[in-house]
């Protein structure tokens, strides 16, 4: 026992030892005396010398008040030789900084530049793994802070985040983000302190994948270099202001007043460029601006393609301009599940578009279905027709799969055609009549794919159906009522409370439930379709048959559809006489 | 020693003056002077005269207490150091966990020492626990003690959660989050208990400062007192417990000739002396004042049990210091309420229950504990056996030591289940498998070629 005690007492010593070496001779220790050594080597002056070779190792550090909060950088405990002109060949952490005038290390420190932990002396605790908050940036985006002083529009010293500003136009970000001062979108998150509360690294891999780390993100995925991704993070590096909903209420009141209607257009495109446009026929200039505003950042024109929104090339075959002024003003109010923001611009950029757009010449197509096919509609529908195409997971709702046969083969011939010819209101799928020439071109296509896709030959039009053409139940609160009391028994569990097609059960369902608020589809569609969709069912879809499963009989569906019509269409007047009734049975 | 006169004398005899008023006895050479040594002096005389030969077995006891509270002195220690450099203010805790780790004469052995040994005391608290349980040393008269021993390891677990939030790093605010969530699983209460420890419905200032004052002052006063109280207590129950039978002159005779000739290195003594003289230190031995002329099978404090203390506090201040040089405490970047780790996990002796939690929120973190914890606290009054005190996994205790056991690896496993086997979303994982690429997240897409003029 007591050799054991003995024994344990000397390793403590020698612990304490080792600890104490650390201690005093740290790796900053090691740095300085070789700094002063190596200074002593190349200094020409005995008192230089004699200072040097008397000098002890100790924290060199710079407490900097003048910018914000204060820091303390004692960056210069390792890297000493930073303001020694002498030392721009030696190996870091001995390099001398490279002079940059007008910024003295005792006033500006040096985390304030490349950010960094300043307080420690510990290269891994200094420098900053990638988990910490603010490791050290890499030399292009020091950028980022130095326009936090250098806040001049384009200035010259932060190529960088000027082109990242460029992009952050150009690729339509401003059109879903805030950024104070700059731009007013409501999509995506505020991004005016991104630059502070964010690590280069996760801005980075967000622009690379927005769903990496969000599952859920409708952001659409951008086809930048790494380059143009570099220099989006500069700009957004830069962003370190305060939120605006964060500010004090009365300037958040005050900022929301100012708030224009629309953006200038130079602020998006420049300056120069916006003369020039000013003098330009509509046309002409819709042209320049299009490539400018964002549209190709996700819409597909010529050979650029933004892999998200569908092909422009043959809008002038397919909308009218009152449809393109709308779709700008606020795409939602023609296609309600658009993932498309509101532009933020004003009517006469709208006009030079949809000028630029209607004038333009519709592409030849080929004249075999099969090509057509693949030219015009695995866009949406993919190449084999699955309804997974480039674009698919961007669309709500989304491309039908034509390889169920079970619904494309009871459907009746003319409704698909129709469907092609005409497009379908509410959905992304545009009226493709004028390009496939007519309605024999359309035909063509539908027996195609019926014949190469939907090839389930035992589905058949169902017949003998018994459909009434018109609502037997009047168009009345009542009716309405009776028929939300039934609703939400039988139909929320897929379409959602709000029947928007986000029930319960939706997510599992393919194809998705409809949002029955889809106020443009509902207005397209038939009441004997409604009617015949709820009485026997969708085939090929989860939609039950309600006349036989919940036997509801067509009085009980016509309440229904009036629920529905309600939910898209303003409310029925109430006739006089009933308004007395209602009121004396509730007692008024 | 001669009383010398004069200005010279007194000169000459000041530094023997000084020494002998502060030890009142030289080093002791016969049995009296130990037991005199052991009594007059301060430090030491909470430790009877006599300890009987079966407390000074290592494998009876493991060194576990001696540990502990070696743990709490060096915690004690290291703590009060790193008072002088902390601030419990959200913009500066940070900042000084920088500066301890860098900057700050011996902050990181200071700050390595005081986590590892938090971690350490959690773990032989435990441990000591288990030993006391295994042995049946809770039994009459002992009772009481044990619940002062529940009281100090419910203490130690409080005492280093409210130490965890101090770094104010990432890791400290998400585990108090978690922890103190789970404190808000109560019933009726759990809100307003929360409330209370936070401050806040949410970890921020007000929680600092009040796990801040409940770390440094508040706890390690009770946990000093409670100390205390454990200890004079097991003066008070008749020392540790021992195996019945092993009080018999016939055994006690031999086995303290054997083991007073295994340390001193002597040859085995016929007999022991027969004719003591007691003084009242003889009288304050064991739970009943008496006067025995029996011989017994004690030896003197001085110097079997003041070396064993000595090395295993050696021992653990070893084994912490090497811990402090060889792992670096983890400190994470600063707490950020914006940006919450997946998974965010509370400490690791809370793993098990938030393992339980989530299952069941209640049942998790509030039912299960608490009737674990009043288990413990009656097991004394519930177990009023006799048979296979003192003895490791008695055969007459097989029925509570197999319970125990299997509690014990439960909450083990689900220690383990928790923090190796959790990963994001709290989804099982593999620890040694890398994790698979989302599904939702699609592979991004070729790289053009070349990017097209006016990109």
């Amino acid at each position: 026992m007591r050799s054991a005690l003995a024994f344990i007492s000397v390793v403590v010593l020698a612990l304490h030892a080792y600890v104490f070496h650390n201690q005093f001779f740290a790796r900053w220790q090691e740095y300085q005396q070789k700094y002063f050594k190596d200074a002593v080597a190349v200094s020409t002056n005995d008192a230089v010398k004699a200072a040097l070779t008397a000098r002890r190792p100790a924290i060199e550090q710079t407490i900097v008040r003048s910018f914000g909060a204060e820091r303390v950088d004692r960056c210069q405990t390792c890297h000493i030789a930073a303001d020694d002109p002498r030392f721009t060949k030696a190996d870091q952490p001995l390099r001398t900084h490279p002079p940059v005038p007008g910024h003295r290390f005792e006033t500006f420190g040096c985390t304030i530049c490349h950010d960094g932990q300043g307080r420690a002396v510990d290269t891994e605790q200094a420098h900053g793994a990638e988990e910490w908050p603010w490791p050290l940036l890499p030399k292009e985006l020091i950028q980022s802070n130095c326009v936090q002083c250098h806040t001049q529009p384009d200035w010259a010293g932060a190529p960088l985040v000027n082109a990242g500003r460029r992009l952050f136009f150009e690729r339509a970000c401003y059109t879903c983000h805030t950024i104070a001062g700059l731009s007013y979108g409501s999509i995506g998150p505020e991004l005016s302190e991104v630059g502070r509360r964010r690590r280069w690294q996760y801005v980075k891999s967000k622009i690379e994948n927005p769903r990496a780390t969000n599952p859920t993100s409708t952001m659409p995925r951008q086809d930048l270099t790494d380059a143009q991704r570099m220099s989006l993070v500069a700009f957004l590096k830069a962003q370190q202001g305060a939120h605006i909903s964060r500010a004090p209420l009365a300037s958040f009141q005050a900022a929301q007043a100012e708030r224009p209607k629309w953006l200038p257009l130079e602020s998006i495109v420049g300056h120069e460029t916006g003369a020039q446009l000013a003098a330009q026929s509509p046309a002409q200039r819709g042209a320049a601006l299009l490539p400018k505003v964002g549209c190709l950042s996700c819409h597909k024109l010529d050979e650029r393609d933004g892999r998200v929104g569908p092909e422009l090339a043959y809008t002038s075959a397919q909308r009218e301009s009152p449809w393109l002024l709308a779709h700008f003003r606020d795409p939602k109010s023609v296609v309600p599940g658009s993932l498309m923001p509101p532009y933020p611009l004003p009517d006469d950029i709208f006009d030079s578009l949809s000028a630029y757009l209607l004038s333009r010449r519709v592409p030849d197509v080929p004249a075999e279905p099969e090509k057509r096919f693949a030219a015009l509609c695995s866009r949406c529908h993919g190449e084999k027709g699955q309804g997974n195409g480039l674009i698919a997971e961007y669309l709500d709702p989304k491309p039908r799969d034509l390889t169920k046969a079970a619904f494309m083969r009871t459907k009746t011939r003319e409704r698909l055609v129709a469907s092609v010819m005409n497009g379908v209101p509410g959905t992304s799928m545009a009226p493709w009549g004028k390009v496939l020439g007519g309605e024999p071109g359309a035909a063509a296509l539908v027996d195609y794919v019926l014949a190469a896709w939907s090839k389930d030959s035992a589905a058949q039009v169902p017949k003998g159906r018994v459909i009434p053409a018109a609502n037997l139940v009047a168009y009345a609160p009542e009716s309405i009522a009776r028929g939300e009391a039934i609703f939400l028994n039988r139909c929320w569990g897929c379409h959602g409370k709000k029947a928007d097609g986000h029930g319960p059960n939706a997510e599992d369902i393919v194809p998705r439930p409809r949002n029955l608020r889809n106020a443009p589809f509902i207005a397209s569609v038939s009441y004997a379709r409604l009617h015949e969709s709820i009485k026997y069912g969708v085939q090929g879809t989860a939609m039950p048959a309600a006349g036989f499963d919940f036997s509801l009989d067509d009085k009980t569906i016509g309440d229904v559809i009036n629920y529905i019509t309600s939910l898209t269409r303003p409310a029925p007047k109430a006739e006089p006489a009933k308004v007395a009734e209602i009121n004396r049975t509730s007692g008024r | 020693m001669k009383s010398e006169t004069g200005f010279l004398g007194t000169l000459r005899s000041f530094p023997a003056n000084v020494w002998s008023s502060i030890f009142r006895n030289p080093l002791p050479s016969s049995d009296l002077g130990r037991s005199q040594t052991t009594f007059s002096n301060f430090f030491l005389h909470i430790h009877p005269v006599k300890t009987h030969t079966n407390s000074l077995r290592a494998r009876y006891t493991l060194g576990l207490g001696v540990m502990a509270f070696s743990l709490f002195l060096i915690l004690l220690v290291s703590g009060i150091l790193l008072m002088f450099y902390y601030v419990p203010s959200v913009e500066q805790a940070h900042n000084r966990m920088l500066d301890l780790s860098g900057t700050v004469a011996f902050g990181v052995l200071l700050r390595n020492m005081h986590r590892w040994a938090a971690h350490g005391m959690v773990a032989i608290v435990l441990l000591h626990l288990c030993r006391v349980f295994f042995t049946g040393s809770y039994r009459k008269p002992r009772e009481f003690n044990w619940v002062v021993g529940v009281l100090l390891l419910l203490l130690t677990l409080f005492m280093s959660f409210t130490g965890y939030l101090l770094p104010w790093d990432q890791l400290a605010f998400w585990a108090i989050t978690v922890g103190t969530a789970i404190a808000g699983y109560a019933p009726f209460v759990g809100e307003q208990v929360r409330f209370l420890l936070l401050g806040d419905r949410v970890v921020g200032q007000e929680a600092l400062i009040r796990f801040y004052v409940l770390h440094v002052a508040v706890l390690p006063f009770f946990m000093t007192v409670l100390i205390g109280v454990h200890f004079w207590r097991i003066r008070k129950d008749g020392g540790l417990s021992r195996p019945e039978g092993s009080d018999l002159p016939e055994a006690q005779e031999k086995n303290a000739l054997a083991l007073q000739a295994k340390l001193e290195g002597l040859a085995p003594k016929a007999k022991l002396a027969k004719n003591k003289t007691f003084g009242v230190m003889g009288v304050v031995r064991g739970p009943f004042t008496k006067v025995g002329n029996v011989p017994d099978n004690t030896v003197s404090s001085w110097p079997y049990l003041f070396i064993a203390e000595l090395f295993v506090f050696a021992l653990t201040l070893l084994v912490i210091l090497v811990l402090a040089v060889v792992l670096n405490a983890p400190l994470e970047a600063p707490a950020d309420a914006t940006h919450p780790p997946n998974p965010s996990k509370a400490p690791w002796y809370f793993l098990g229950l938030q393992e339980m939690v989530s299952y069941s929120a209640f049942w998790g973190g509030v039912g299960i504990p608490t009737i674990f914890v009043l288990l413990l606290v009656l097991l004394p009054y519930l177990d009023r056996g006799t048979k296979g005190v003192g003895v490791w996994f008695s055969r007459h205790r097989l029925l509570a030591t197999t319970t125990f056991t299997t509690l014990l690896l439960v909450n083990l496993v689900l220690v383990i289940v928790g923090t190796f086997f959790r990963g994001p979303n709290w989804a099982f994982v593999v620890p040694w498998e890398k994790p698979a690429v989302s599904e939702h997240a699609p592979a991004p897409p070729a790289a053009p070629a070349a990017a097209p003029a006016g990109r």
